[in-house]
């Protein structure tokens, strides 16, 4: 799985790409590890190009907000597409996650909190 | 033109489980599902994307709707939480919602429309406005410049709109449909007789009576002699039974109605009855009386298979460890039973299970762990069908459980469970998200997966128990 990192207006977005799974999880935390030594708090995951989803991909969403939110933080998803979407809502993940259509209008949503 | 239907589940929960509707916009008028009304009236007044925003979502509706094709416009589908305000859900669904015009239906509400009028949108001036606007809901039109607020928009003809708020407001709505509005509207089924429109595959004994006006869904069977109408509407998989006579009432689907029994001003749904004149509800425990239908369920062959030949098995080869190891373990005192009640699925199904318990540390305490003896008692709860070998976590029958598997409709424990074959903390939210994403993704390769997974971490960690 790609990851590319970018800021927008002082909120990190990380736009992932390909499949999400627990192969896939190792990455992702090392990467958010990171971002939160560096001191952001808000974030945009943007899913859009992410085809396949599973539980240890889930997993690893729940703990870094977890983490972000221990910090008065947050991490709003963008670009849920029709299988990603199913399982976040299988999974009853939209009730925990705010979910936007698109990563600009995510990261405009901070701004209007 | 767009259109954002929200769903706010949460004021219409009373509405789930009447008759066979697994989601409140998916209970019936005139066994129509109240959302495809609304879906209609988006149609005709010429809207061509519709997004339906749900916080509670549920396949079903998404099973029925599909993507809109039947009623030739495009559906899609979006989340909401339970706190967000119109606003809200219009930025989180901006790719969508901030195309003008936008109407934006928010709450289950009831539109009298008529299909044979045109109906025109008619703002004061460019921004957004309300057609209807209830504490139960609203309809709003947004026009290209959504910063000004308009004053008033209308709507030619005027539109009559009614909420589902109550039982007896569902009762209400769908007599006015049936008596004055049935023309109105496209009703499944084909009109009988004047005032009568049956559905598919109605069967009618010789004696029955049927006065309109009356509509009455597929694979009813009305026999003997029952009396039907007026003013009845009969969802779909019921049985009225010899005798029965049925009047001014609502028979949700899946019910049977005895023989020679009286409904009148009722709403019936399984063995519930509603009184629609005081609001009052009795459960009949005769099921020869009133009782819900169930609706057979094609067996899954191969899970089934997979779960008996796996079980079969793993008997063969635990069964002389077994014999060993709790002979042992019992002629060292370690060895207990402890006998508790476990839910078996998300409709509060629930059996009392031995299982061992009271082990202390010790060398055959470990073995039997890590050889998964300490599940050999219960495979013989999958040939009965009671449990799956691989599954999700046993939840023992407490307030706090039931509430768990309450909104899990795919429940279904298992021998071993998804949280162990993943190496998850049984109390953790990743074990809640695995739990639910397996149930949702069962098939063999994936069973078979967890199963030696579980073996695999049983024997190398031994550390998780049975629930």
């Amino acid at each position: 799985m790609k990851i590319r990192i970018e800021e927008m207006n002082g909120i990190r977005t990380l736009a992932l790409a390909g499949r999400f799974d627990a192969s896939a999880t190792g990455g992702f935390k090392d990467t958010f590890k990171g971002l939160l030594q560096e001191g952001s708090a808000n974030y945009v995951v943007d899913l859009q190009k992410v085809d396949y989803i599973d539980s240890g991909g889930l997993g690893s969403l729940v703990s870094a907000l977890r983490q972000t939110r221990s910090v008065d933080g947050d991490i709003r998803i963008s670009g849920l597409s029709g299988k990603v979407r199913s399982v976040f809502e299988l999974t009853r993940l939209h009730r925990i996650f705010e979910i936007f259509d698109d990563e600009l209008q995510a990261v405009k949503s901070y701004r209007t909190n | 033109m767009n259109s954002l239907i929200i769903i706010r589940e949460k004021h219409y929960s009373w509405l789930r489980g009447l008759g066979s509707a697994d989601h409140p916009a998916m209970v019936t008028i005139c066994n129509k599902p109240i959302l495809e009304y609304m879906v209609d009236f988006i149609v005709l007044v010429g809207g061509k994307k519709i997004r339906l925003v749900f916080e509670e979502p549920d396949g079903s509706v998404e099973a029925y709707f599909g993507n809109g094709e039947r009623w030739g416009v495009e559906i899609e589908y979006g989340n909401a939480q339970a706190d967000d305000t119109i606003a809200r859900v219009v930025e989180k669904n901006s790719s969508f919602g901030e195309q003008a015009p936008l109407i934006v239906i928010d709450g289950l509400l009831f539109i009298h429309y008529d299909k044979n009028a045109r109906y025109e949108i008619n703002p004061e001036g460019p921004g957004t406005g309300f057609l209807y606007n209830t504490k139960s809901g609203s309809i709003s039109y947004s026009t290209a410049d959504a910063a000004e607020q308009s004053t008033l928009v209308k709507f030619s003809p005027n539109l009559q709109v009614s909420t589902p708020g109550k039982i007896v407001n569902l009762f209400r709505i769908t007599m006015q449909v049936l008596r004055e509005e049935q023309h109105r509207y496209v009703i499944p089924g084909y009109g009988a007789d004047k005032g009568v429109i049956l559905g598919r595959n109605v069967e009618i004994g010789k004696g029955v009576k049927i006065h309109g006006p009356v509509v009455v869904g597929s694979n009813v069977r009305l026999l003997g002699s029952a009396v039907i109408g007026p003013n009845v509407v009969i969802g779909s998989n019921v049985i009225v039974d010899d005798g029965a006579e049925v009047r001014e009432s609502l028979v949700m689907a899946d019910t049977y109605i005895g023989r020679r029994l009286y409904i009148s001003a009722k709403m019936v749904a399984g063995s519930k009855v509603v009184s629609v004149s005081n609001n009052a509800s009795i459960e009949v425990s005769d099921e020869f009386l009133l009782s819900p239908l169930k609706r057979s369920l094609p067996i899954n062959i191969v899970r089934y298979l997979f779960n008996v030949c796996g079980a079969f098995l793993l008997a063969l080869l635990q069964l002389i460890p077994f014999c060993i190891f709790f002979t042992l373990g019992w002629l060292k005192g370690d060895l207990r039973f402890n006998k508790s009640r476990f839910l078996l699925s998300s409709d509060g199904q629930t059996k009392i299970f031995r299982t061992p318990s009271g082990f202390r540390t010790g060398a055959i305490d470990r073995i039997i762990r890590s050889l998964s003896l300490d599940r050999f008692a219960l495979l013989n709860e999958v040939f009965l069908g009671k449990l799956q070998l691989v599954g999700n976590r046993l939840i023992p029958d407490t307030a706090e459980g039931r509430e768990f598997v309450k909104d899990f409709s795919g429940y279904s424990p298992g021998i071993f469970n998804y949280t162990e074959a993943d190496r998850l903390d049984p109390g953790a939210a990743e074990s809640e998200i695995a739990e639910r994403f397996y149930s949702a993704n069962r098939g063999f390769l994936t069973e078979s997966k967890s199963l030696m997974k579980a073996l695999i971490n049983n024997l190398l960690h031994n550390t998780q128990t049975l629930n």
